[in-house]
């Protein structure tokens, strides 16, 4: 055989093996969305028959609409809408801080060299590997310690810890794109460093800062663990209302609903692809 | 201040804002250890070694060998499953084929566990999908239980974690010349030999990477256990939960909080050992 057959042969033999773990890893999402179509009132499989029922559900929750016909102990509208401005405002809050705190310390990562950068190095991927149980329950000894009970700081607090070193590496990954010698330039032309950095650096790494802060959106929006500890009554998330409902009765509609926000999620994942690396000059 | 002066300290500055971040992390581990060392009531005014003791009792120890047993099957098989898609993403030249393959990768990392966890639990119930397959299929005569037993968590801690193994082991793929291979080849060498002697020995720093983020996440996962597990698979981290929640006994969450950090960072240090090592060599 020649070499490039053989190659070509261990391409396919490669390609065959991942498309069946591609498969496993999809199926969890494809079932969820073949599910949500059923007309029956259960998850079983193959369904029924096919309806759009649920999404009708669905629709109504979004509506701020009394549902009709619910099944089981699915308690329905009931802070659906509630808990989803709740999340937003928790992501959105994540996201304009954690971008805030991780400009600056890329900048520093980049353009400098200071004793210490390996340590501050290692100590920013830190989170990664921290599990987010203890992250949860520290905070919530913290925060109880402090006679702090509200939930919506705290879990944006815990947010920021989460997705600060995703969004760090994607402000560094920019700024390595962009050549000293645009700031170089403007200094000699009279421009302090802060002006250099947010007229000429900040422009040219905007779509990098664009899909770091997305992706701290989707991060925060999607959390689970850490909220699970630190929600309060009045801060319910969007996944811990999904988490009490589906407790009481796993039907089919947290299917449709789980569907919907998975294509927004896949969604914003696309966005995030396209404008990441569709950075100005990289001189 | 001088110029000099002002350029020595900008860094330190601009790190700032994350110093904060970080100081909070530092000071709630802090008072969780002090609280570990508390007694239930009396949290800050006593100091007791008791839920360090009481760490040996059966519920606690049987949980920490569960732990490790789930945490281990599952990274072993995260990472052999990641090798055929790593040495693919790593051998496909095709833009378009590239991203398609990253895209489906990224998925479970970036869809909620929550969601994800749902459809675990149609796909292996009693009439899932899986059950439905096999007992259709004549492999088994009975449904086999796989919901709310160890079997099942595994399955899905393995979805979950193979992203996290994929991209450090292909990028240390990458950096392997080519030439390598087509040496050992061109002096006869079969083709799994040469992937298991060539190839994964000179990738180990992205493998050892990979299992650093495995391993940490199984360790400590926590939505899989609490939805699949249906109150049987109780690990460290369903441990920490029964007794912040429902059990009210604080000291002794976070006492078993800490050991679960002692166990991340242990695992952490291994890989950073090996890791070192495999670069070295």
């Amino acid at each position: 055989m020649t070499v490039r057959a053989r190659k070509r042969r261990e391409i396919a033999i490669l390609a065959t093996l991942s498309s069946l773990i591609f498969i496993f890893i999809l199926m969890p999402i494809a079932i969820l969305f073949v599910i949500s179509f059923t007309s029956g009132d259960t998850m079983a499989f193959p369904p029924p028959g096919w309806s759009l029922r649920w999404y009708h559900m669905t629709f109504d929750m979004f509506m701020g609409r009394q549902q009709t016909g619910m099944v089981g102990n699915f308690s329905g509208s009931d802070r659906f809408l509630e808990s989803l401005t709740t999340s937003i405002r928790i992501a959105f809050t994540t996201m304009v801080l954690t971008i805030l705190i991780a400009i600056p310390a890329a900048y520093a990562l980049v353009r400098y060299e200071f004793r210490g950068k390996g340590v501050v190095e290692q100590v920013i991927s830190f989170p990664t590997v921290y599990p987010l149980v203890v992250l949860g329950i520290s905070f919530l000894i913290l925060s109880s310690l402090a006679g702090f009970t509200g939930g919506f700081w705290r879990i944006v607090f815990a947010h920021i810890v989460i997705t600060f070193p995703f969004v760090v590496r994607n402000c560094v990954a920019s700024l390595r794109g962009v050549s000293r010698s645009f700031e170089e330039v403007a200094a000699t032309l009279g421009a302090g460093p802060v002006r250099a950095f947010v007229e000429i650096v900040l422009p040219l790494i905007r779509s990098g800062l664009a899909a770091g802060m997305l992706l701290a959106f989707i991060l925060s929006f999607n959390e689970f663990t850490a909220s699970f500890f630190l929600y309060s009554s009045s801060t319910l998330p969007f996944s811990m209302w999904m988490y009490t409902q589906a407790s009481n009765d796993l039907n089919p509609v947290i299917f449709a609903l789980s569907t919907v926000f998975i294509v927004l999620n896949i969604l914003l994942i696309l966005v995030v692809e396209r404008i990441s690396g569709r950075d100005g000059p990289s001189v | 201040m001088t110029p000099q002066a002002r350029k020595r300290n900008a860094p330190y500055l601009l790190l700032a804002p994350a110093g904060v971040l970080f100081l909070a992390i530092a000071v709630s581990a802090l008072m969780m250890v002090r609280l570990s060392f508390g007694e239930k009531t009396l949290e800050w005014e006593s100091w007791t070694l008791a839920n360090y003791r009481a760490l040996s009792e059966g519920v606690f120890v049987t949980g920490f060998i569960r732990t490790l047993r789930l945490a281990v099957i599952a990274t072993a098989l995260v990472l052999l499953l990641s090798l055929p898609v790593s040495l693919l993403y790593a051998r496909v030249t095709s833009r378009m084929v590239k991203r398609l393959i990253l895209f489906i990768i990224l998925l479970p990392l970036f869809i909620n566990q929550l969601l994800q966890s749902y459809g675990w639990i149609s796909l292996l119930g009693p009439t899932g999908i899986v059950n439905n397959l096999l007992v259709g299929s004549g492999i088994v005569a009975r449904p086999l239980r796989l919901l709310y037993t160890e079997t099942g968590v595994i399955i899905a801690m393995v979805q979950l974690a193979l992203p996290l193994a994929v991209l450090p082991i292909s990028s240390a793929l990458r950096n392997i010349p080519a030439s390598y291979e087509e040496a050992a080849a061109i002096l006869g060498a079969p083709r799994l030999r040469v992937l298991w002697e060539i190839v994964v020995p000179l990738a180990r720093p992205g493998l050892w990477a990979a299992f650093l983020l495995v391993s940490s996440f199984n360790i400590s996962a926590f939505v899989l256990p609490l939805l699949l597990g249906g109150g049987r698979v109780t690990t460290v981290p369903m441990l920490i939960r029964e007794q912040m929640g429902p059990l009210l006994n604080w000291p002794q969450g976070a006492a078993l909080a800490v050991v679960l950090v002692l166990l991340t960072l242990l695992v952490q240090r291994i890989a950073g050992l090996q890791r070192r090592g495999g670069t070295r060599t």
